[in-house]
């Protein structure tokens, strides 16, 4: 492959997931269905090439004990245990979607999360915490809460389709699932925040 | 024709990807459905204004308290 091929492959999925970031927005349910589908990888080498480039700003935004390097490592580790915990599961139930079915809707569920920490670390750098009980800090917090919220609920909304396309397990069975994955999490989650690596993981 | 074909096969294997959820009652499935339909297209119409009312229902119940979660929130990435 010359470069010329190199560059428009990138540039194509580059617009790719411009669009498909959008239609989550718009109708979450269709594009995860099509995401579901996809076969072409340099979409989620490019998910992973920005979250690499986030992880190097936050590092100059604030200062962390760990190279963003560390932090980002940390990262692949959470996702390939995320991704490998519902498809082993999956496979005990009998349901058998490839892998790539998982890393696809996966990538893309990262959206909401990636949207969060960059907005929180450009307040951060504008808007420095601790807030005042002002009005106006009354009325950033209110702002800010119902955006975290906000996004929150998208994120649910996508984390349950990843599983529910790649697993294709029914409600209860995603519901349970979901359950046992944070009861597992949270206990890994504290360990994080109390080697300081990340205070909320990025999930 | 056989395009015509072609592609109404393709989005139907696509759209029956997934066995339709069956909650095991009438009722709740019913009621799932419903639901479910709100988030599949535009979510966001409903999302802001119930993250908004949350939001204001957490200042009246708990005051300045929000104030000290968000500065907390501000140091979580």
């Amino acid at each position: 492959m010359d470069f010329n091929t190199i560059a428009a492959n990138i540039s194509a999925s580059t617009i790719i997931i411009l669009k498909r970031f959008v239609q989550l927005i718009i109708m979450p349910y269709k594009t995860m269905r099509k995401i579901s589908l996809e076969t072409d990888y340099t979409q989620v080498y490019i998910i992973l090439a920005i979250i690499f480039i986030y992880f190097q700003i936050a590092f100059r935004v604030r200062e962390y004990n760990y190279q963003p390097l560390l932090t980002f490592i940390f990262f692949l580790i959470n996702s390939a245990f995320t991704v490998l915990f519902f498809y082993l599961f999956a496979k005990i139930f009998k349901k058998t979607s490839p892998l790539s079915t998982y890393i696809f809707t996966f990538a893309y569920s990262l959206i909401p999360t990636f949207i969060w920490f960059l907005s929180n670390s450009a307040l951060y750098y504008f808007l420095p915490p601790p807030r005042t009980i002002s009005v106006l800090g009354k009325a950033f917090s209110l702002f800010f809460l119902s955006f975290s919220i906000s996004l929150l609920l998208w994120k649910v909304i996508l984390f349950y389709l990843f599983v529910r396309f790649s697993t294709k397990l029914p409600f209860f069975s995603i519901i349970f699932l979901i359950s046992l994955y944070l009861a597992i999490i949270a206990p890994y989650t504290v360990i994080l925040y109390r080697l300081d690596i990340s205070r909320i993981p990025f999930l | 024709m056989d395009i015509t074909h072609y592609r109404l096969k393709h989005k139907l294997d696509e759209v029956f990807i997934l066995e339709p959820n069956d909650l095991g009652n009438g009722f709740l499935t019913m009621l799932f459905k419903k639901t479910s339909a709100f988030f599949k297209v535009m979510p966001f119409l409903y999302i802001l204004p119930f993250s908004i009312a949350i939001s204001c229902v957490a200042y009246v119940l708990f005051g300045a308290l929000i104030v000290k979660l968000v500065s907390l929130l501000q140091y979580g990435f």
